[in-house]
Parts: structure tokens; sequence; C-alpha cells
């Protein structure tokens, strides 16, 4: 158990120490430096700005010193937004995409699971061929393109929503369910085939025939074997939603990360680039390792299959 | 007891009668694997649509420019923002281009990225796929963690980080999505292999010595054909999502290309006064993933239909 866990953890910190390395070379590899762009430095400002950045050291010291900087969750100052530090920016902007986040997890599984369920005990019933219609329109739907049309249905004709912006608890309806829409499709697949599955296993019928409600049967005896894969698929859950978030945010101009990861990219400011992309990362692969746990929890076969060391 | 038995049987017994007894005869006509995939495949009314649309989106991604009167870049300040006309067919956008055929172009780039995408994944998910699986032991180990750690890192970073590198265009987002996509297809690969490389068959053809590439290359690869095409079918339209995405994002294909990405972003600013630049583009970007989307599930049907509920 201990070594299947150290064996996670381990790798990963080699994952983030490669995309730590490879951002910093890819920034390195553009050719010029953030401030040619800039009209006419004079040369002695410049000298002293590359002095400020440290990009005057050569490369394999400031790869070092930014290494090290790292470990002390320094991300440096932005190169565009004078006087912010990365970690600033994120610190200041990120609230805002992780209640969004978190909204939009919460009902992407509450919503998957319900019509998995729903299409699961309707088998090849209307429920079953609704809910399977709105889990093909999640996946085929690009979220950018829902999100601009439930903008302009919702907000612009019907006045129902805010165009734009986060201040309201009604503003947060739009974006979360642009944001789940793709994964309340692929945890309602899921559910719904591991429902059926199970809902023909031998201790179903079991429970029928000892007459028990179809509640407790659905709920109590099912469910804690149906919601397996939607368990597995909390890791990727999430990668979509931050993904997500990055374009929500744009189209309901939200001042959150995305927002900012799309602003650093199209204003090559690197420092800004590097340090987001590294805090995504971080929060995949917490979310990854927290499904992993999670996993282990809900199906305790998993934690004893790993202690025999097989992992 | 033998000697009577015999002595019984005379040479009468033995002539030839014209009656012949029926052949057994077998139920149905015996066929190939293939051939009852596509049967299964056709059989299934939603799949068939979705290929029939994708037909007829390549027949359209090809002539479709060439049919309109207008070509796909050309600037017309004198009509921008026009509604569908007899002249212009979908209408022209802020700097009254011809709509239609810049949807068309976007259909070219959308199924160039989708195919592209898919191919390379399939070269190197297979090849490195293959070895993981047959080779086994270390060497599957190291790759296997390899692997898991390259698949570990977004693959949205990776693509963006590239694209900030590189000059956006077709090319550079087809390359960043090789990076990372091809992990998924060897891990099946390799599944399958593992799988396979216990079989009787296998055993046979390597007691007759046969290399390893041909054991790969002849008898392994072949036989986990079912899942690699399933796969395929549905890596397309997640490239496709992916180029129009980044697209949006002022990442992918830059103007005058058109992109359908580009195209619905491009709208976004005043598409409550001139809904059709929005339409049509975003229309056919959702009823493409829709229809990639419904053939890979019917093709997983077809290939396996225990699978389906």
């Amino acid at each position: 158990m201990v070594r299947y866990w150290t064996g996670k953890v381990v790798s990963v910190i080699v994952s983030l120490f490669i995309l730590a390395t490879a951002t910093f070379f890819l920034m390195k590899a553009i050719p010029g430096d953030p401030f040619t762009a800039e009209k006419a430095v004079p040369p002695e400002i410049k000298a002293k700005l590359m002095a400020f950045y440290g990009l005057d050291k050569p490369v394999w010291q400031q790869y070092l010193i930014y290494l090290k900087k790292l470990l002390h969750l320094d991300l440096g100052m932005s190169m565009k937004s004078q006087y912010q530090t990365v970690t600033g920016i994120i610190a200041d902007s990120f609230g805002f995409s992780f209640r969004l986040g978190i909204f939009a997890i919460v009902v992407s599984v509450v919503v998957g699971v319900g019509l998995g369920i729903l299409a699961a005990m309707y088998h090849r019933k209307l429920i079953d061929s609704v809910s399977m219609v709105i889990a093909v329109l999640g996946v085929s739907v690009p979220n950018f393109v829902l999100a601009s049309l439930m903008q302009y249905v919702f907000g612009v004709k019907m006045g129902l929503f805010n165009v734009a912006g986060l201040n309201e608890p009604l503003d947060y309806v739009l974006p979360v369910i642009a944001l789940s829409a793709l994964p309340i499709a692929y945890i309602a697949r899921l559910t719904r085939s591991t429902m059926l599955e199970v809902l023909s296993a031998e201790y179903i019928k079991t429970a029928k025939a000892k007459g028990l409600r179809k509640r407790v049967i659905i709920f109590k005896h099912a469910l804690r074997n149906g919601i397996l894969p939607v368990v597995t698929y909390l890791g990727p859950m999430t990668a979509n939603i931050v993904t997500g978030s990055v374009i929500v945010e744009q189209i309901f101009g939200i001042p959150g990360l995305g927002q900012y990861f799309v602003g650093s990219v199209s204003n090559r400011d690197y420092t800004l680039i590097m340090g987001i992309t590294l805090f995504y990362a971080v929060i995949l692969m917490a979310a990854r390792l927290l499904t992993d746990i999670a996993y282990g929890l809900v199906d305790p076969r998993i934690g004893l299959r790993s202690r025999k060391g097989v992992s | 007891m033998k000697d009577n038995r015999t002595a019984a049987l005379t040479k009468e017994m033995f002539k030839k009668l014209s009656f012949r007894p029926p052949a057994e005869t077998i139920a149905g006509e015996s066929v190939p694997v293939w051939r009852d995939v596509l049967r299964r495949l056709a059989s299934n009314k939603l799949a068939m649509a979705g290929v029939v649309f994708l037909a007829l989106l390549a027949v359209m991604a090809i002539i479709g420019p060439l049919i309109s009167p207008h070509d796909y870049f050309t600037n017309n300040l004198d009509r921008t923002n026009e509604p569908p006309s007899g002249d212009y067919w979908f209408g022209t956008d802020n700097l009254g281009r011809d709509l239609f055929s810049r949807i068309w172009m976007g259909a070219r780039i959308s199924l160039i990225v989708g195919l592209a995408a898919a191919f390379i994944d399939l070269v190197i998910g297979v090849i490195y796929g293959g070895i993981m699986g047959y080779v086994g032991g270390r060497t599957d180990e190291a790759m296997n963690k390899a692997s898991e750690i390259l698949y570990s890192i977004p693959y949205l970073l990776v693509v963006i980080l590239l694209l900030v590198v590189m000059e956006p265009s077709m090319w550079t987002i087809i390359l960043a999505l090789s990076v990372t996509g091809w992990i998924n297809m060897s891990w099946i690969v390799r599944g399958q292999i593992l799988q396979l490389k216990n079989q009787e068959y296998v055993l046979a053809a390597r007691s007759m010595g046969a290399s390893g590439a041909r054991m790969l290359f002849k008898h392994l690869i072949p036989n986990t054909l079912g899942p690699i095409i399933v796969t395929l079918t549905l890596t397309v339209p997640s490239a496709i999502f992916s180029e129009a995405f980044l697209s949006f994002l002022g990442l992918g294909v830059q103007s005058p290309a058109a992109s359908w990405g580009t195209m619905i972003n491009d709208s976004l600013a005043s598409w409550t006064l001139y809904p059709w630049q929005m339409l049509f583009p975003a229309a056919l970007i959702s009823l493409t993933m829709l229809a990639f989307n419904v053939f890979g599930d019917g093709l997983r049907d077809a290939f396996d239909p225990k699978l389906k509920k």
C-alpha cells in the first residue's frame, strides 16, 4: 500500500519536473527576448531589465534559479502587467475559476448520475431515449458553441441572465451549464451502461425477491457498484472542466484564471504562461491522485489488490 | 465371431446407390469477420446517417469552394454582413467575404486536422503499443511508465505551449495534437496484444520460426483492428474539436484562412445582428462531431455486439 502511494506521488513529481523543464526550455527557444517588441528601449534600460529578470545570466544558471524559485513557490514577476507577481495574479483570479469549477463538477455528477440511473431504470423507454439524446448532444456540441448560443438566447434575446460577469448567484447558471454539458453526457452514458449490467446481476434479483422497494434496490444496492466508473472519470473530468473554463471565462467575461491564461499567451507574457501552466498541471495531477484515493475508498477491492503488490 | 460377420457381407451390399444423403447444410452463409461487421453497421440507421453526412461533408469540402461564385479570402467592403442571398448563398462576414466558401474551406481544415491527427496517432500508437505488448518485461515497464508520465501532462497545456513557440497554423496544430494523442492508442494496442500473445495460433507461428516483426504485423496487429478502428473514429471528432477550440482562442488557424473556430469567434462580436454568421459554422461543427460520434459508436457495436445495450 505504502509502496503504491509513494510510486504515485513520485510519478506526479517526475511529471511536474518534466513539465517545468519543458516549459522553461520552450520559452527559451522562442527567438528574441520579451523586450524586443516594445518600442525603442534604450540599451542601458534594456540591460537593467534583463538583469532584473535574470535574463543576462547563462541559460543553465537561469534554469537552476528557476527551479530553486519554484521550490519556494515563487513564480516570478509578470513581464507585462507591471508590479504584479505571477503568484499574486493566480491568487486573485483563481477564486472565480475555482467556484465555477466546483459548481460544474457537482452539477455534472448529480445530473449525469441521475440521468444515467433514470435511463437504466426505464431501459428502452422514452426517458432512456431522451437522456441518451442529451448524452450524444453533450458530446457533440462544442462547449464554446453551447456557451455562445446560450448567451445569445437566454442572455440577449430573453434577458433572463446577465450577458457577462460573475457577480450574482444567477450569473453562475449559464457558465456552469456550458462547462458541465460534456461531463454530464459522459457520466450519464457511463452510469447507464454499468447500471444496466449491475441491475441484471444475481444479487439484485435476490434483493427484488426479498421484496425490497425499488428505491432501496437502486440507491443502496446497485448504485454502489454502478458508480465505480464514474469515480475513475473524475480525473479526466477535472481536466475537461479546467480546459473548458479557459473558453467559458473568455465568452462570459469572467476574470478567472483561464482568462489570464489566454491573455498571457496572446501577450507573450512568458513568466505568466509558465506559472499558470504549472499551476494547472498541479491541479490536474492533484485531481488524479484524489481520484485514485476515492476509487480505493469506494471499491475496497482495489486497495486489497495493491496491498498484495499487484498495484 | 469376426469371420461369421464378414461372411454375411456379400458383394451386392456394396453396390453404388443412386440416392445420396443430403449434405449437411449451414444455416447461414459463412462470412469473414469484416463482412459481418459491415452488415451489422449497415443495419444501424443512426450510424449510416452519420456516414452519409460525413460523405456529403467530404464532397462539399472538396467542391464547395469551387462552385461558389466568390472565393473565400477576397474582402468586399461594399457588401459586409449581408444575409444569405442568391449571390452570397450563406451571406457575408464583416469584411464582405463569402461565407459559403469559407464554411467549406473550414470543413477542409477540420477534416484534414481530424484525419491527419488520427493517422499520426495510428502510426505512432500502433508501433509503440505493439512493441510494449509484444516485447513485454522490462521494456514494456519502462515504455509504459514513460507514456504514463507524458500522459499525465495535460494535453491542452502541451498544445498551447507548442503553439506559443511555433507559428500558429494548421500544421502546428496537427503536430501539437500528435505529441500526446498517440498514447491512448498505444495503450489499447498494448492491452490487445497482451491478450492475443498467449493464443495458440501465435504459438504455432512462433514455433514455425516467424520473425518478431512478422509476428507483430502479420498476426498480432491485424487481430487488434477492431478496437483500433473504433478508437480512430473517436479520435477524429476530438481533434476537430481541439482545432476549432484553439482557433477560437486565436491560437490556431490565422486569417484569411477559414476555420470553423475562427468563424465562430469572429461572429461573436456582432452575431446578435447577423446570427447566420454564427449559425452556419456552429451547426456544421456540431453536426460533424455528432456524425463522427454516432459512427464511432455504431462501429463499436458492430465490432462487439455484446457491448450493445
